[in-house]
């Protein structure tokens, strides 16, 4: 945009003040409110991704909602055609980054300038809005001293998956907590860390962690501790820097439980109360979660330390003040003591400054009994904290701060982390789980020998998880236990197929494979083709264990019936001389048949005559006729049910 | 030798910044699948330029492997100062491409990357991914401090750290293989990887189908799995080398 430009007919461009990935921001004149404002313009590169104006709008509308003396009020957003703006308070000032400028300032001003951050973050946070992106980049300073916030969630859009394939927009790394780096959900915790982070930089003039690339700064705010602050800046008391790192904690958890809780601590480190406060332990709520127990060496200096359970409570320095304070007294008493014994007052106060110092020996991979006594020896205060380990045996020390030969104070405290052997895990439970999500989750939790069995099981489907050799819960060392999961197979039942149509030796082929016992049973049918198969028994889809009898009924077709056949019999009657009368014969004819014994027929006949009867065959049977002539059978007429059919 | 490539918008995505090149036959050629970025046109533009300057130089493709790997080195620098270039005159702050290569000539094949366009080799029965994504969530996982799984749901797990078009200075990763007893090889962008496991793609590609139809395969896959971003493949099969 050019100089003299305008927007939405209100808006003249003056200047462009400044421009990062993804827009440009220009000094503007609002020509109806008659005031200078600054203007964000979305690069038009990216103008055309709808998804992502949509999120630049509606991020840009929540923090609009925010109003607050160090916040950079945002007036409107808008566009115009391929345009799209944000219009915010105008700020005559630099950036926190460039008024850095590298070096680091004064304690007192860097609390001024870090209570306004806190306001400014403490208030989005009540209206539920996390900043995300917090970096000296994102902060106006004015040159009286006020510091403005920018940016509230634009960091969101910034960061959407669906944005173009990005190279550039990691985002700055410098400031950001560990998990975002991991790609966890940012919360008020991250923008916490983030403060600290800004915070570091204002008191030692440098960013928490320097590497040559975004992944290796990353890698740093996933692993590393931070160079204390007052290793780079004298000036920082120890309250201050214990503040500074507790907001650095690795865990969410161990931070400050606030933007309002950090602040507090911030404000109140430079108290007097607080003057004599030790070096604030880590504490860890990741290791306390594994097991971890902080054990008192030196019991009656141990500081109280927080239960594990609850997250470490901004007033611990309120706790641990008294018994230290207590001890401080033992030095001072003793030293005077030492001042009193020699006498002169600037040889003892040289002697003291001497006896006051000791070099920290290198106490790593001693016995936890050696190292205590080394360093007590030494004078100083020894503070233990177990933590697992794989390659350091049980008991040794593993590291220790501060580092050998630095020179601290007596009585200061020296932290020996011990190993507690190597790390338990509490078996998972994986029952239920397909196989390869059980074996992602073991091998995320270290368990290398896996191995695998399969069963057959009715009630775990296929490829999942029957049951594991460890109990749930139980606590392991993953490199030193088989774990065997056991995987179902999927159900051994064999779901019956649908033999309607087969024939018997088909289904015969089919029982044996799937190994059950075939019964037949032979039914007539007028549907069903002979010989090929009804129906069975169990129906088809009855999910049947091996060797269930399965029955099949097979046609016989179609059941035979009755049969009918026409016979005829021709009785003759001798023809008598012609004077003489025909002398008359008794016919009787009889069946036996599938009706019974009939009788089908008794006449009186003087000349031959021709009979027709019918006899009735039932299947394999045989109908019979006998024909009687005056009592006497003269013929016998026997038909097989095979013959009655073929005349058919 | 077989050759085989596609690319695809996707389901997703308006336009393809993906572009693809495959030269040459059995004794030498190229495949190469550049994935661009970049608002407006950019993006296709970066990947085009990068295809452009390999199509010019592959009549020069050098026969010594040590050669090879010089040639693709130049080339890929003209390529970047190229991308730059255009980038400057037309005011654009994010523009670069990505680059996955394949070379072969004679026994010699060359394997070059950039960013998370990947190459896999099938050699027998298995699938083998020979390159290393350049990005911000691999570095961290090969550092131990991300799972396959919580990299697959990064918010910035297409933020690469290596691209033509970044910066001044590009550095592929070059691996020079002599007589490598590939089966074939698969060069793709992230549009394929982001939805198709590793196990899908090598049961496409043990497929007894011709090498186009696996090609397809592929796209098909992807694109059921949400076709989120643009999908290039590319595929060389070795078919005579296959006996050796």
């Amino acid at each position: 945009m050019r100089s003299g430009e305008r927007i939405n007919d209100r808006y003249r461009i003056e200047q462009q003040i400044g421009s990062g990935g993804m827009a440009n921001v220009y000094r503007a004149h609002d020509e109806i409110l008659n005031r200078t404002v600054a203007i964000k313009v979305l690069r038009s590169e990216f103008s055309h991704n709808e998804q992502f104006i949509r999120r630049f709008e509606r991020e840009a509308h929540a923090a609009t909602s925010l109003n607050h003396p160090n916040i950079v009020a945002i007036y409107d957003v808008g566009d115009e055609e391929d345009l799209y703006y944000i219009v915010m308070e105008h700020v005559d000032g630099v950036t926190l980054k460039q008024y850095l400028q590298e070096e680091y300032i004064s304690v007192d001003e860097a609390l001024r300038i870090m209570g306004q951050i806190c306001d400014a973050i403490d208030h989005a946070h009540a209206n539920r809005i996390i900043h995300r992106d917090i970096k000296p980049q994102n902060m106006m300073i004015d040159q009286h001293g006020n510091v403005k916030v920018t940016d509230f969630g634009i960091a969101v859009a910034m960061s959407n998956a669906t944005l173009t394939h990005t190279m550039s927009v990691l985002g700055s790394v410098h400031y950001f907590s560990p998990e975002q780096a991991r790609g966890k959900f940012a919360d008020e915790k991250s923008d916490i860390y983030s403060l600290g982070a800004v915070l570091y930089e204002l008191l030692t003039g440098r960013v928490p962690f320097i590497g040559e690339t975004p992944v290796a700064v990353a890698l740093q705010h996933l692993q590393d501790d931070p160079i204390r602050p007052m290793d780079l800046n004298p000036n920082v008391p120890q309250p201050l820097e214990n503040c500074v790192m507790q907001a650095l904690a690795k865990s969410p958890g161990s931070r400050h439980v606030s933007v309002a809780a950090f602040k507090k601590d911030c404000m109140t480190a430079l108290s007097r109360e607080r003057a004599n406060e030790p070096k604030r332990l880590p504490v860890n709520q990741e290791e306390f979660d594994q097991t971890l127990v902080m054990t008192p060496v030196v019991a009656e200096e141990k500081p109280d330390t927080p239960a594990p359970s609850s997250p470490l409570p901004v007033s611990t320095e309120q706790e641990t003040k008294e018994p230290v304070k207590k001890k401080k007294h033992k030095w001072w008493i003793w030293i005077l003591l030492i001042i009193v014994l020699i006498g002169g007052s600037i040889a003892a106060y040289m002697v003291a400054d001497e006896m006051s110092r000791a070099v920290v020996p290198d106490v790593v991979g001693m016995s936890i009994g050696d190292a205590t006594s080394e360093l007590e020896n030494e004078g100083f205060v020894v503070e233990v904290t177990e933590r697992a380990s794989d390659d350091v045996k049980e008991g040794e020390v593993i590291s220790q701060n501060p580092q050998e030969g630095r020179k601290p104070k007596q009585g200061t405290t020296v932290t020996i982390v011990v190993s507690a052997g190597k790390e338990t895990v509490e078996m998972p439970n994986v029952e239920g789980l397909s196989q390869s999500a059980a074996e992602r989750m073991l091998k995320d939790l270290a368990f290398s020998d896996l191995e695998i069995k399969t069963e057959a099981s009715e009630t775990v489907d296929s490829g999942d998880v029957i049951s594991q050799s460890l109990d749930p819960g139980e606590e392991v060392v993953p490199s030193e236990v088989t774990v065997t999961l056991v995987v179902s197979t999927g159900s051994n039942k064999v779901e019956l197929s649908n033999l309607a149509g087969y024939t018997f030796d088909e289904a015969s082929t089919y029982a044996d494979q799937n190994k059950l016992k075939i019964v037949r049973r032979d039914e007539f049918s007028t549907s069903v083709p002979k010989g090929q198969i009804i129906r069975q028994l169990p129906t088809a889809g009855t999910a049947v264990d091996p060797g269930t009898e399965l029955t099949v009924i097979v046609s016989e077709g179609v059941e035979p019936t009755d049969v009918s056949i026409e016979r005829e019999v021709n009785v003759e009657v001798e023809q008598p001389d012609e004077d003489e009368q025909p002398k008359a014969v008794e016919v009787v004819i009889r069946t036996v048949d599938a009706r019974g014994e009939i009788e089908v027929l008794r006449d009186n006949i003087t000349e031959t005559t021709t009979y027709s009867y019918t006899l009735v065959i039932a299947p394999d049977e045989v109908g019979t006729a006998t024909i009687e002539v005056d009592g006497e059978i003269v013929r016998t007429d026997s038909v097989t049910y095979a013959q009655a059919k073929e005349a058919q | 030798m077989e050759l085989a490539f596609r690319t695809d918008r996707g389901q997703v995505r308006t336009q393809n910044e993906d572009a693809v090149l495959i030269l040459g036959d059995a004794l030498s050629g190229v495949a190469l699948v550049a994935d661009g970025m970049g608002g407006h046109a950019a993006g296709e533009i970066a990947s085009q330029i990068v295809i452009e300057e390999f199509r010019r130089a592959f009549p020069y493709l050098p026969s010594s492997p040590i050669e090879i790997e010089r040639w693709f080195r130049h080339h890929i620098d003209l390529a970047n100062e190229q991308v730059l270039q255009f980038a400057k005159q037309s005011n654009l702050v994010m523009m670069g491409t990505t680059m996955a290569a394949v070379c072969w000539n004679g026994e010699t094949v060359v394997i070059v990357h950039i960013g998370d366009s990947r190459v896999y080799a099938l050699t027998e029965n298995e699938l083998r991914r020979l390159t290393e994504d350049h990005s911000y969530v691999n570095m961290l996982k090969q550092l131990g401090e991300l799972t396959e799984e919580e990299m697959r749901v990064h918010p910035k797990r297409n933020v690469i750290t290596r691209a033509i078009g970044s910066s001044d200075q590009v550095e592929p990763d070059v691996q020079v293989l002599a007589e490598p007893e590939f089966e074939s090889i698969l060069i793709c962008t992230d549009g394929l990887t982001t939805h198709v496991t590793d196990e899908v793609i090598q049961r496409v590609l043990q497929q007894a189908v011709t090498v186009d139809q696996k090609a397809e395969q592929l796209i098909v896959e992807a694109n059921q799995l949400g076709g989120s971003d643009n999908i290039t493949v590319a595929l060389v099969q070795f078919t005579d080398r296959k006996r050796g």
